[in-house]
């Protein structure tokens, strides 16, 4: 399996548009960050902009164009997924120098992280060839944040043609954001949000990346949940799937940004001390 | 019962796939309201979490988030009481929001001029079939105007339709709100000329002010340096408390008098889940050494949660 970020913080979706280019920005310093995959139109005029700014070829791909939605996010997210691969590759080859990203990368890091203890032995270092050694060793060390994105699950209309014809479920509009990232080249993960939609979730068997290949997942999935119950009963859904949820993440009702999910009144600190008391039961022997 | 992992695996195989030969990483992590490294710290400690989510700080760091100059510098300026829950949504579901924002200004402006309600190009939230055979979102003036006027017939008194009226008017457009900062930010044209922003922060934003770098944010959240404001700031899990319990106060006073047999019976249920919650802080109180969760804060929440109700209708 990929090695996590470094980090023992990551950006969570901010809105449709404030986080939807977040990894091109903090990426290539190790830095996890989600975007917003809801507004396929939003993503298209963005990767017209990239392309430009990048010099990438750019096809524009019209809404009328079949199954466009899924082609537009796939676009999408293989150009910030080309933009990051070349600043991460472009900061391996930088000097070890202040100023540089590859310098600000380790500068950034925890102080308690290994990398950084590794970097700072690297700078105490007197002996040329040694430091050389170890800035090489460091150099391979190194990854880029994960390319994450979001759906929220129970926002899925379905679509029309433009007869004004209703779409095949699969066309719905979550289902379509899921076909987008499924297809797309991103090793990451997925985060579906705001509620459970079964037909959702049935569809995620539809692609060969949810599952292992070698122990390896291309693409896993994340779940927010608001509460132990609800990750326990999700996770059973998914695994009965032969799908492994990689990370229950668990956001406070209330004190979050746009949509407030609150609960009966069960409070983070409670919440929090369930998956504590279980976490190894949660994956071992309970049920 | 098997366990996530072999029916995991049974599932692979009844599948004909390749199975797991470990159990692979299952992180746990969290998110909403953390403000500081010593939470930070706690939640990764204590709770033993992977990961820790930092979501509205960032819409102050340009490095990392889109937000246009105006809106990032309303923000970065902003009060405690800017930052409230709305029911702008048209999800229905209570939303975040920023009282500055040029969006919440359109939508109040289009009161004025008779015109409330947004045009309609993305339909991505639309969820009402009262009025049509499609359905529509209850931001749309399309909606809007249909139900004003469903309101206006009502024989109810002028007070009342004006209150269902507001409720009405109190939905935004967030699919073109929430997405015009980037575009602005990077000076990409507007569809269809709609500029205002909507943002919405969590309320813990309350406690950052001005534009920060990503090392700056990072040097917060590890530690090195200290980007809260002078507000006094109680801790997360406190805000959080607060947070409920207005909330069940808003919920209580929009019952009313005609509370039905189940609605008293979640507002029960959700007073004595926070009553838990209270009494498993006050457990707590003496593993939070580092930071500021004294029994006063706790206990004057406890008070103003047996008081709740009590106020309404003054």
């Amino acid at each position: 399996m990929k090695n996590h970020s470094p980090h023992s913080f990551h950006i969570p979706v901010l809105g449709l548009s404030f986080s939807v280019d977040t990894p091109s920005k903090v990426a290539r310093y190790g830095i996890s960050s989600v975007m917003s995959i809801m507004d396929d139109g939003l993503l298209e005029n963005l990767r017209a902009f990239y392309c430009h700014q990048h010099k990438f070829p750019f096809h524009h791909i019209t809404k009328k164009e079949y199954d466009s939605r899924a082609k537009r996010i796939t676009a999408y997210l293989n150009t910030i997924k080309r933009i990051v691969d070349k600043q991460f590759g472009e900061l391996q080859q930088m000097e070890f120098k202040e100023g540089t990203d590859l310098w600000k990368y380790f500068e950034l890091l925890p102080d308690n992280s290994a990398l950084k203890i590794s970097f700072e032995r690297m700078c105490a270092e007197q002996d040329v060839a040694a430091k050389e050694q170890m800035q090489n060793h460091l150099r391979k060390q190194i990854t880029p944040g994960s390319i994450d994105v979001n759906i929220m699950a129970k926002v899925d209309n379905p679509t029309y043609n433009h007869k004004g014809e209703p779409m095949p479920d699969e066309f719905s509009d979550a289902l379509s954001a899921l076909r987008g990232y499924a297809l797309s080249d991103l090793e990451s993960s997925i985060i579906f949000s705001a509620g459970y939609n079964p037909r959702l979730y049935s569809y995620i068997e539809h692609f060969e990346d949810f599952y292992p290949d070698n122990d390896v997942l291309k693409k896993k999935i994340i779940l927010k949940v608001s509460d132990y119950r609800s990750a326990l009963v999700q996770g059973k859904i998914l695994a009965k799937k032969g799908l492994w949820v990689s990370d229950f993440r668990i956001e406070s009702g209330l004190n979050c940004g746009g949509h407030a999910f609150a609960t009966d009144g069960l409070l983070l600190g409670p919440i929090l001390e369930e998956f504590r008391k279980n976490k190894k039961s949660l994956h071992a022997e309970l049920f | 019962m098997p366990n996530f992992f072999e029916m995991c695996n049974q599932a692979l195989k009844a599948k004909g796939r390749k199975e797991f030969s470990a159990m692979p990483v299952q992180r746990i992590t969290a998110q909403g309201g953390v403000g500081n490294n010593d939470e930070h710290q706690f939640l990764l400690s204590y709770f033993e979490l992977d990961g820790v989510g930092w979501g509205s700080p960032f819409l102050l760091v340009p490095e990392a988030t889109n937000v246009d100059d105006e809106t990032l510098q309303k923000l970065a300026t902003a009060v405690k009481e800017d930052y409230y829950l709305s029911y702008a949504s048209p999800l229905g579901v209570p939303f975040n929001n920023f009282r500055k924002s040029s969006g919440e200004a359109q939508r109040k402006e289009r009161i004025v001029k008779n015109r409330p309600g947004s045009p309609c190009y993305k339909k991505l939230l639309s969820s009402n079939t009262e009025f049509t055979e499609k359905i529509i979102c209850t931001s749309s003036r399309q909606y809007q105007n249909l139900k004003i006027k469903q309101i206006k017939s009502l024989s109810v008194s002028d007070a009342e339709k004006q209150q269902l009226i507001d409720q009405i008017e109190e939905k935004d457009c967030l699919c073109e709100g929430l997405t015009s900062s980037v575009l602005l930010k990077n000076k990409i044209p507007v569809p269809h000329n709609i500029n205002a922003v909507t943002i919405c922060p969590g309320p813990n934003l309350a406690y950052f002010s001005g534009v920060h770098t990503l090392k700056e944010m990072i040097g917060h959240i590890y530690g090195r340096i200290n980007l809260n404001n002078k507000l006094e700031r109680p801790n997360m899990f406190i805000n959080e408390l607060q947070l409920y319990i207005d909330y069940l106060q808003r919920q209580i006073t929009e019952f009313g008098d005609s509370i039905s047999e189940k609605q008293k019976k979640y507002i029960d249920k959700f007073k004595s889940n926070l009553q838990s919650g209270i009494d498993y802080y006050k457990n707590l109180l003496p593993r939070f050494t580092n930071f500021s969760f004294n029994a006063l804060q706790l206990n004057s929440l406890e008070m103003q949660l047996a008081n709740t109700g009590i106020f309404e209708e003054v």
